[in-house]
């Protein structure tokens, strides 16, 4: 295990300085492979989704929101970056990140024609959502990868 | 379903917040799927009073803050489920009390997403009555 703050300390540069940085989250240790992660994250979904989703990670801790919420699923996550590893949109097409109560991740955007397009990753599954006929698919985890290879075609249904 | 419904004459509220809706695209359909979303009732605590409930108990600034409620009519909630082409579904709004919110219900099905984002169109919107710009 080895501490990489490098992205983080270009985008949170005032976080040591924050009053809830060291009270209300929790900055874990993080692994050598994390930078390349924080690489495709930064690259697919810009600086707010990278951000985002760092909030999610460190912030969003056991019992957030109402008392149930769960802190990010590492399965979810991982089948997350899985599926942005292979994710290949338009230039200037970037997805929005968002937490749901029970720890899963979602994507959402708009494909060529506007319609639009939501993944969610579930710890278990992953919920594939096309606005243009509101089909909805379930894929497993294991899968992500693929997925996000695939997902300019399945958001293109013609 | 084990407790009272919510009548379909009463409105509800749900609030956004943001680990849920970003500027570029709004609200995300997780506003309303998953199962057993929280939601309160402006019949038996008014709007304005929601503000501060929901400031005091749920937000968690700076990372997670209140955006604004959604509002909508249990029966006019209930029709868009039944009438979901995709997937028909019957839509219970249960009576859920608890300590912070006497007023709080919850939507007991998982709605397919589709129907959420159909569901988050025919919304009102309420933004806070002091509004500034909230960075999310």
């Amino acid at each position: 295990m080895s501490a990489c703050p490098s992205i983080a300390s270009i985008f949170m540069p005032s976080e040591r300085n924050s009053p809830t940085a060291g009270t209300l989250g929790t900055v874990m240790q993080r692994d050598a492979g994390d930078a390349a992660k924080d690489a495709v994250v930064l690259q697919k979904l810009g600086k707010t989704g990278w951000q985002r989703l760092y909030e999610f990670r460190t912030y969003y801790t056991q019992g957030w929101g109402e008392g149930d919420g769960q802190p990010v699923s590492p399965a979810a996550l991982e089948a997350l970056y899985g599926f942005l590893e292979g994710l290949e949109l338009q230039p200037g097409m970037i997805p929005s990140v968002y937490l749901l109560k029970d720890g899963s991740l979602g994507l959402a955007w708009e494909d060529v024609a506007q319609n639009e397009i939501e993944v969610c990753f579930r710890s278990k599954e992953i919920r594939y959502y096309r606005g243009s006929d509101e089909t909805e698919l379930e894929f497993a985890s294991n899968r992500a990868a693929e997925l996000g290879r695939i997902a300019n075609r399945l958001g293109s249904n013609r | 379903v084990d407790q009272p419904l919510v009548p379909d004459g009463e409105n509800i509220l749900r609030a956004v917040f943001s680990n849920e809706c970003d500027n570029q695209r709004g609200p995300f359909s997780s506003v309303f799927t998953g199962g057993d979303v929280s939601v309160s009732r402006p019949r038996l605590i008014p709007l304005n009073e929601h503000w501060g409930l929901f400031r005091r108990h749920v937000q968690k600034p700076p990372q997670r803050m209140l955006l604004f409620f959604l509002e909508i009519n249990v029966a006019h909630l209930r029709d868009l489920g039944r009438n979901h082409t995709a997937k028909p579904t019957e839509i219970h709004v249960e009576e859920q009390p608890c300590d912070w919110n006497p007023a709080h219900a919850r939507i007991v099905e998982d709605l397919p997403k589709g129907l959420a984002k159909k569901i988050i169109k025919e919304c009102s919107r309420h933004d806070p009555p002091s509004w500034n710009t909230v960075s999310y």
